[in-house]
């Protein structure tokens, strides 16, 4: 397999990677689209929804279709953070310390039920999100790239959680916000699961691999280098700066919302088949880059305003380049 | 009819009185009312339940044919109660065995057609159903039976159809609710979905509670209206007093036979009850059974020998008042106020006084006056708020919203483009195709860019926003102006890779932009 030379064809690489996963993971098309774009800008995604709405499946269909190592990670309350990144051990018959490396060695690393896990845990691996790298015993080693955190919160069951603070929120590129399927969607979905199989088990066999880890990261590269015009990076950092000043949020979104916007945005107009971003990539990608980047003020939660409420109120505000 | 057989004490009530009697009646007669009437209305609710679940697949229609139904199951009750009334409570089997003659005599199919809305029905009713008048013998007699209880008939009816049944029928769905597990709840989306689109165990429970409610309450409403009836009847015949001289007669015939005064009170009989011929113009009740027509003294009398009675009454009250029971003069004392001439005249107050409280009535005329004037002018003001308050609360709940969106107007600048028409090119085609030439197509682009969101905007009422970027703006041209949509996808296609690609535009392109510009806003430029 040939690595992407162009946006184009790291456009087309990414659209086969979403019919791909299309195979299996019916419906919910943003959360699919959101979980590529990510990919390509090479961030990291916090899952919310109920369970039982296939994020597992889609973890392990994308990791299917580049040939990726998929691991998965419960998170419980007595969960340590070597059992997250890994340990030494003693190996009695060569009489020497011999790492044993821990789960998020892979290329998507699915962390079930972050919250439930205590602080030191949820730092262990949010560090290694931000480094791509592991340090055991003053020993480094870097993660194989492309690597990739999908993490996931329960929004009903908050009893016995440990809620994650802003600042590692702020380490997720996006927040993805995982809904019900529709009638039909869950219609072809049920047909699906239900035909030719046994037990709970997850199939993904019918995904195929279409590319490779190193096509990924040549396609990240490639995300990377999108064109960026000046009136559209203003757009983001205006929109991230209107955070700051609008009086239904308490805490806006730092430097990194509007950086989080960019490369969102860049992976947005690769999979829309362009080699620019427009102000439409931004926008597109506003809600999920922001929403667990800020805060809003109790006023705003008593009258029942939510977060995406008073973004989107702040999009329509918010003057659009015209260049 | 035997008035004496009454089971009821007869007296002046006024109409709520007759429905509370009517209650207690029904209550009384409980067990035949209701095993009779279950007898007739289960059993074609059955039948219906069938009809319309297996053929019609809608329980809806259950409900309408049954409410349909009730004159005719009124029917029932009245035959029952009517005859309770009297003390002679028919049983299951004669109630059934009488079924086809009221079906057959009791005008049925006037009852479920044009009768069928009638509020006045269980009073009315009674008239078909006892008396058996037909045209406008039937009519005049309805009216002067309906007169002074209509009200109370109307209001009966809106307590058991729309209070009580409706508030039986929500408890008893309130209770089932608690009952029926919630996942097994269907979980529809309108109200309306409940009623027409539940699942069919759902609608069986909702419309076979609100049909038992119905049937549970109908038997109560149709023994109040007859009571309504019956009090009716006492008002107009004097049945109470005619009741009672009966039965004074009739101890006075057991213990003096052939005395005066048996023939006194069969003479004061007579003549009351000739003279309440000419209020009720049928005296006949029963009319469908002739052996229980009531057995009213002269009443059936030939006319001659009425006029004879007539005739020879007054002697006759003369003879019986010669009788030293009747004859006699009582004499009563009793303290009455004394109010004598010259009190009158020591309260009459003087004229200066007079006059003082004269012109004080005047002043309060005028105070009233001003008074009410004020009154007038107030809820003239009032109505004004009212009015205002309404159209506030129709502005704000967006039921002017057709007006607002065409009184829609268009910002001055969005997002840093002045869209006003005047502060445009009056040919921006034209003059594109001038910056084209001297070679500026990014303001060439950005001119026909402009002119397009200052024409769709002002001419067509496209609600732009400031927040809109080039993607939302095509939508809101998808959305409000379909026919330009094709252009502005081009236009802002162009627009994007110039602006935001870098990407250099052929000349042609532009060019045939600004053709393609002119021909689509040729129209809108006139407006």
């Amino acid at each position: 397999m040939n690595l992407p030379a162009d946006s184009l064809q790291a456009t087309e690489l990414a659209h086969q990677l979403r019919s791909e996963i299309a195979r299996v993971f019916v419906g919910q098309t943003a959360v699919v689209d959101h979980t590529l774009c990510a990919l390509i800008a090479g961030g990291h995604i916090l899952l919310e929804g109920v369970p039982g709405l296939g994020k597992t499946l889609l973890v392990k269909a994308l990791a299917k279709t580049f040939g990726g190592h998929f691991a998965r990670i419960q998170f419980t309350p007595d969960l340590m953070p070597a059992d997250v990144t890994g340990h030494t051990l003693y190996d009695a018959r060569t009489s020497q310390f011999v790492i044993r490396r821990g789960p998020v060695f892979a290329n998507l690393v699915l962390a079930d039920e972050i919250n439930r896990a205590p602080a030191k845990t949820q730092a262990a691996l949010l560090e290694v999100m931000q480094e791509a790298q592991v340090t055991i015993e003053g020993k480094t080693m870097p993660l194989p790239p492309p690597f990739l955190v999908l993490a996931t919160q329960n929004p009903i069951e908050q009893e016995g959680t440990y809620a994650l603070p802003e600042a590692q929120l702020d380490r997720f590129l996006l927040k993805v916000l995982i809904d019900y399927p529709t009638l039909d969607e869950e219609r072809t979905l049920v047909a699906a699961s239900c035909t030719g199989r046994t037990g709970d088990r997850l199939e993904v066999e019918s995904v195929r691999q279409v590319a490779t880890p190193e096509q990924l990261v040549a396609m990240q590269q490639i995300a990377a280098n999108l064109r960026v015009d000046e009136a559209v990076l203003d757009y983001a950092v205006r929109i991230g700066r209107a955070t700051r000043e609008s009086p239904g949020i308490a805490i806006g979104a730092g430097p990194r919302g509007a950086i989080a916007m960019i490369r969102a945005a860049r992976g947005m107009a690769l999979l829309s088949g362009r080699d620019f971003v427009t102000p439409d990539d931004i926008k597109r990608i506003t809600l999920p880059a922001l929403r667990h980047r800020i805060s809003l003020v109790p006023e705003a939660e008593i009258e029942g305003l939510s977060i995406d409420n008073v973004l989107s109120n702040l999009l329509a505000r918010t003057d659009a380049p015209r260049v | 009819m035997d008035l004496e057989r009454l089971s009821v004490a007869l007296r002046p009530r006024n109409s709520w009185e007759a429905v509370d009697l009517g209650l207690r009646l029904a209550m009384t007669h409980l067990r035949p009312l209701y095993a009779a009437w279950l007898a007739v209305t289960v059993p074609t609710v059955l039948v219906l339940y069938l009809i319309c679940r297996y053929w019609l697949d809608n329980l809806v229609w259950l409900y309408f044919f049954v409410w349909w139904c009730k004159p005719l199951f009124d029917r029932v009750a009245l035959h029952v109660i009517s005859h309770a009334v009297f003390g002679d409570t028919p049983t299951v089997r004669e109630t059934l065995r009488a079924l086809p003659r009221l079906l057959r005599t009791t005008r049925v199919s006037a009852g479920l057609l044009w009768n069928w809305a009638n509020p006045l029905r269980p009073v009315t009713m009674a008239v078909d159903m006892l008396e058996g008048l037909r045209g406008g013998q039937a009519r005049m007699r309805k009216s002067l039976i309906r007169r002074r209880v209509s009200g109370t008939s109307l209001l009966q009816s809106v307590l058991y159809f729309w209070i009580l049944q409706p508030v039986l029928w929500m408890a008893l769905l309130g209770c089932s609710a608690l009952i029926v597990p919630e996942d097994m709840w269907p979980d529809l989306g309108s109200l309306q979905d409940y009623f027409m689109h539940a699942p069919m165990w759902f609608s069986t429970l909702l419309y076979g509670l609100g049909i038992a409610c119905g049937l549970l309450l109908e038997p109560l409403y149709v023994a109040s209206g007859f009571m309504l009836y019956i009090k009716r009847r006492t008002d107009l015949e004097a049945w109470d007093v005619e009741l009672q001289f009966r039965r004074l007669a009739k101890a006075e015939q057991e213990h003096h036979a052939g005395t005066l005064a048996t023939r006194f009170f069969s003479l004061l009989c007579a003549a009351l009850l000739l003279a309440t011929l000419g209020l009720a113009p049928v005296r006949k009740a029963y009319a469908d059974t002739p052996t229980d027509t009531p057995t009213v003294p002269l009443a059936s009398a030939p006319a001659a020998e009425r006029e004879h009675a007539v005739s020879r009454a007054p002697d006759e009250i003369t003879q019986v008042m010669k009788d030293k029971r009747f004859g006699h003069t009582e004499t009563t004392h009793q303290l009455h106020w004394k109010e004598t001439k010259s009190k009158e005249k020591d309260r009459k107050a003087p004229p200066w006084l007079q006059d003082m409280l004269r012109s004080l009535g005047d002043a309060f005329h005028g105070l009233g006056s001003a008074l009410s004037m004020l009154g007038r002018v107030g809820a003239w003001i009032l109505i004004l708020l009212v009015v205002v308050v309404v159209l506030y609360l129709a502005s704000r709940m967006g039921w002017l919203g057709r007006r607002r969106a065409s009184s829609y107007i268009p910002p001055a600048e969005l997002a840093g483009f002045d869209i006003r028409p005047q502060s445009l090119p009056d040919d921006i085609a034209a003059a594109a195709l001038a910056l084209l030439a001297q070679g500026n197509s990014r303001e060439a682009l950005s001119l026909l860019f402009r002119g397009s969101l200052s024409r769709l905007a002002h001419g067509e009422q496209v609600p732009f926003g400031r927040g809109d970027t080039e993607g939302d703006c095509l939508a809101r041209v998808h959305r409000h102006a379909p026919a330009r949509s094709r252009f502005m996808t081009r236009l802002l296609g162009c627009w994007q890779r110039l602006a935001y690609a870098h990407e250099t535009i052929r000349q042609a392109e532009v060019e045939a932009l600004c053709m393609e510009w002119r021909h689509e806003f040729q129209g809108a430029q006139g407006a």
